[in-house]
């Protein structure tokens, strides 16, 4: 009986201390006023955790480079990390209590659309900063977020131009795929908004959605192969799912022998991480597009690759040392430019920091100096449309010639 | 400077596609490959596509069949070598083919010393992909072509995918070759789609007749192209194929259409049913809620990936049977971790079941965060057998793909073995016993504790062999197993607890009704409406659709 009992407290206890995700645990402890706290919001258990979770790791990266180097005014930096596990509501809630109960100053979060529409009246409500290191739909602007990514102007409508241009295939019919939710949905409005506003037919596209987290592609693929046969020129696949239904499309699609000179795939939420477990020699020549692709050749890109390799070493953490992509570079990004906001302010509170905004640029990996304006939160970064190559990887395409300047309304939208 | 003025003849040549191939007949082979090289190394989608097809042309135009396989080889090395990076080129025009360690001349395909140059891969654009592919097929196929005979069936196969960018000089010259009926078929039909274009009113109509041979979406749409542009007085008879053509292409496709939605209903059912049939044991037959159920799942792939990566590095001919070798070692470990889980946590439980659900949801959360330790999170790699890969396209659209097969066979296979342990044997027949009545079991000597560790490890073992067979289709990392815990559930509840037909009924009803509808309306649209018919049955059948009679 006493067997018993004790067992049921021990499996309660482990069952309950897993079971509620919210748990926060604090990298380094109770803090002391000499240290300043920063909250973390990245999933790393549920659909998402394949990618999402190795952002909190790059921040806590990004933290130990500042420390080293003295810290922030003359703070040490601490990180807080959380477990939303891909659940909408508890980002807000782990926000909440991020900044309430451990008086973060800045949160680093969200990767879908709808976690950081969660987030953001917490945010707006405490006066805090949010750090977004995702590209996305735009269509919004808050004054407590700092958009580390480039909104839809600056990054799919160029991958759709070049992919309708003759060098890109000529591109006239669109089957867009998605999973439910904000992102794809606005994103496909805005394409199709382009769409019109070229002239091309409604009968050119179809847009269809997917759960979250849906895996069973095999009939999409199928009605996929029958809108590729029907007359009206080359079609393309805009691929918006996100999260673990990335590779299990991909799966299917070499699953059916489609390859990129049958239908090719603009993958917009495609990353060298998505493509680990795929053999991708029958996915050569499909597209992404990004601010940052883990072949970009500059000094900072090869410093932050190494840099990441030997602290997934050094710490034993789960992931691929060598698999560099996007998100991780923004969010590295995003804490180096917050420290800089702090410095030149001279203070961590957040509405002098937000004052400071206004001029801060940043040695980007991506090998483009990247900036904050006066006129709103959105960083301007390059663009870059890549090409998946054998290696798992992307080979660049085309990319632009500076930083445009990122336009948050679609006038497509 | 000649080099330049060369360049630009040849630029406007490019563009008028016959002229320039007329004109490169004119140069010596030799010429024609450094023509060839300084053109794909241009980069330009225009110019690679244009120069492909003067490949194509050149290298069958002479008579002399020892040169043509001769040039065909060469144009298979380098076609290969730029597809597959190995061919490079430098700023200043300079270039290698890389083959095995060595660096040669392309043009001369002799061994040279390279500078200290920066080389690039020309860059492959969308547009340039699918003349790359064909004209590389059509030189393999006739490379490798031995005398008389049949063709390589996967290069045919790709050449069907694009009949729009072959070179006809090759396949003319590949049709002049002793060929099986078969390949000749598949050649012929694979030129008619270029022969629709023709001027000559009995090369289209005999094209068209060759297009309605093996009908499908595209030769459809091919066709109905062409008779647009058939004049109804001039020609009635050429109307008369193309719309009979038309017609029957239609019925066939529809065929194809149906075929395929019950294919697909039949692949998704058979991974449902997998994915429940050991849930079905455990929560039907033994009235245990295991959440950790998924989880077992996902550690069936682990262990199938444990057994890939040592056959790799013990006996790598074995390789391509992994997943065969894997089947006992996934149903023993899997079902050895499902007893000790029955043994350290569930046994204590039987009476609470509101317990078992959190401890083995606890459970379920330590096992992947197990593997999420030991292996990492990314997806892992799977080798995929050649005899897994693609399909057999069998009638209008409707394609066969292996691995979906092999999934619904194994799913068959797993059914008969369940089916053979629950109903004849000692131990199914306890089982059975058990549910019935515990106690009643328990008095005429049936050892229960027994009956539960062994049927515990069974359901577990199954759970493995779900996630073996479904490493092939889905992603396997640590948290793959709770795609399929809601869904195992679903297919058990609805098809009455403890009834193995009942969860193989309802399998096939919720991925007949999925498949069916998504098309339609949607995927988010065909989950609402499983839903909805699960909700409707439990309403008024509480016990689901099968259930077995038991003295309450």
């Amino acid at each position: 009986m006493m067997n018993r009992r004790k067992f049921i407290k021990v499996a309660g206890a482990i069952t309950g201390a897993a079971a509620a995700p919210a748990i926060i645990s604090s990298a380094f402890g109770a803090g002391h006023s000499k240290t300043q706290k920063i909250g973390c919001l990245f999933s790393s258990s549920g659909a998402m955790a394949n990618v999402e979770g190795r952002l909190n790791s790059v921040v806590d990266m990004a933290v130990a480079e500042l420390n080293a180097a003295g810290g922030v005014l003359g703070k040490t930096i601490e990180t807080v990390i959380t477990d939303p596990a891909s659940d909408w509501p508890l980002y807000a809630q782990n926000g909440r209590q991020l900044l309430l109960q451990e008086k973060c100053k800045a949160l680093f979060g969200c990767w879908t659309s709808v976690s950081r529409k969660s987030v953001l009246p917490v945010v707006e409500q405490n006066d805090a900063l949010l750090y977004y290191p995702l590209h996305f739909e735009g269509e919004e602007n808050s004054d407590s977020v700092v958009y580390m990514n480039s909104p839809p102007a600056s990054s799919v409508l160029p991958a759709l131009e070049y992919m309708m241009s003759e060098d890109g295939g000529s591109a006239s019919r669109f089957y867009m795929v998605g999973s439910d939710y904000v992102w794809p949905r606005t994103i496909n409005k805005i394409n199709k908004g382009y769409f019109s506003s070229l002239g091309i037919s409604e009968e050119s596209y179809k847009e269809t959605y997917v759960p979250f987290g849906f895996s069973n592609f095999q009939t999409i693929i199928n009605d996929i192969r029958d809108f590729a046969d029907q007359p009206g020129g080359p079609p393309i696949i805009i691929l918006t799912v996100v999260g673990s239904s990335i590779p299990a499309f991909f799966k299917e699609i070499i699953n059916q022998g489609i390859l990129a000179s049958d239908i090719p795939i603009l993958g917009l939420d495609v990353l060298e991480a998505d493509l680990e477990g795929l053999d991708t020699t029958s996915l050569v020549g499909h597209l992404n597009c990004w601010a940052y692709l883990q072949n970009v050749e500059s000094e900072a890109n090869t410093q932050i690759k190494s840099n990441w390799a030997s602290f997934v070493k050094s710490n034993g953490l789960p992931y691929k040392p060598d698999v560099m992509i996007d998100p991780m570079v923004s969010a590295y990004d995003g804490v180096h430019m917050w420290a800089k906001a702090v410095e030149k302010a001279g203070t961590f509170e957040v509405p002098a920091v937000k004052e400071a905004f206004d001029g801060i640029t940043f040695n980007c990996p991506s090998g483009y100096e990247i900036s904050l304006g006066s006129e709103n939160n959105y960083v301007a970064r390059g663009v870059f449309i890549g090409s998946v190559n054998e290696n798992q990887a992307f080979d660049i395409l085309w990319q632009s010639d500076d930083t445009p300047k990122p336009v948050p309304f679609s006038p497509y939208a | 400077m000649t080099k330049i003025i060369l360049g630009i003849f040849w630029l406007t040549f490019a563009a008028t596609g016959v002229a320039a191939s007329d004109h490169s007949q004119k140069m010596s082979w030799i010429e024609f490959k450094n023509h060839f090289i300084t053109e794909i190394c241009s980069s330009k989608p225009k110019r690679m596509k244009a120069v492909l097809q003067e490949l194509g042309s050149f290298t069958v135009a002479n008579q002399d069949s020892k040169i043509i396989k001769k040039r065909t080889q060469w144009a298979t090395d380098l076609i290969s070598g730029i597809q597959t990076k190995n061919f490079r080129c430098s700023k200043g025009g300079k270039t290698y083919l890389k083959r095995g360690d060595k660096f040669l001349n392309p043009a001369l395909m002799v061994e040279i010393k390279l500078g200290d140059e920066k080389y690039k891969a020309p860059f492959l654009h969308l547009p340039v992909r699918p003349t790359l592919e064909t004209i590389l097929a059509t030189s393999k196929l006739i490379n490798s072509f031995e005398g008389p005979g049949s063709l390589d069936l996967d290069q045919l196969a790709l050449l069907e995918k694009k009949p729009d960018f072959i070179n006809t000089d090759q396949m003319a010259y590949l049709l002049t070759s002793q060929l099986s009926d078969s390949s000749r078929e598949r050649l012929v039909f694979v030129r008619a789609f270029k022969m629709l274009k023709s001027e000559n009113v009995d090369e289209v109509s005999e094209a068209l007749r060759n297009l309605s041979n093996i009908p499908s979406r595209k030769t459809l749409t091919a066709i109905v192209k062409v008779r647009k542009n058939i004049d109804p007085v001039k020609n009635p008879e050429l109307m008369k194929i193309a719309d009979d053509a038309i017609a029957e292409i239609n019925l066939s496709i529809q065929i194809g259409k149906a075929m395929s939605i019950v294919y697909s209903g039949l692949s998704y059912s058979s991974i449902l049913f997998l994915a429940s049939i050991g849930l079905a044991i455990v929560f039907g037959l033994m009235g245990v809620i295991n959440l950790a159920q998924g989880e077992l799942i996902m550690i069936g792939a682990y262990v199938t990936f444990v057994i890939q990566e040592c056959l790799a590095a013990i006996f790598p001919s074995m390789l391509p049977l992994y997943l065969l070798i894997s089947i006992p070692f996934v149903f023993l470990v899997t079902g050895g971790m499902g007893a000790l889980i029955e043994y350290s946590v569930i046994r204590h439980l039987y009476t609470r079941p509101l317990m078992t659900l959190l401890a083995t949801w606890g459970v379920s959360i330590f096992l992947i965060n197990m593997i999420r330790v030991s292996f990492g999170t990314q997806n892992l790699e799977f080798y995929v057998p050649d005899y897994l890969v693609g399909g057999l396209s069998v009638f209008g659209d409707f394609l066969i793909t292996w691995n979906r097969l092999a999934t619904i066979i194994f799913a068959i296979v797993i059914l008969i073995f369940t089916l053979l342990l629950v109903k004849k044997t000692r131990f199914g027949m306890n089982v059975r016993a058990v549910t019935e009545n515990r106690a009643m079991a328990g008095a005429i000597g049936v050892n229960t504790r027994k009956v539960d560790l062994l049927s515990f490890a069974v359901g577990s073992g199954l759970a493995g062999l779900a996630g073996l067979a479904l490493s092939t289709i889905y992603n396997v990392n640590p948290t793959m197993g709770t795609n399929f815990i809601v869904d195992a559930f679903m297919v058990v509840v609805l098809g009455g607890v403890g009834s193995i037909w009942g969860t193989v009924f309802a399998a096939l009803l919720v991925g007949m009704i999925n498949v069916a509808v998504e098309p339609l309306y949607g995927a988010v649209a065909a989950k609402v409406l499983v839903m909805v018919l699960i909700i409707a049955v439990i309403q008024v059948r509480p016990e689901g659709i099968f259930t077995m009679k038991v003295r309450k």
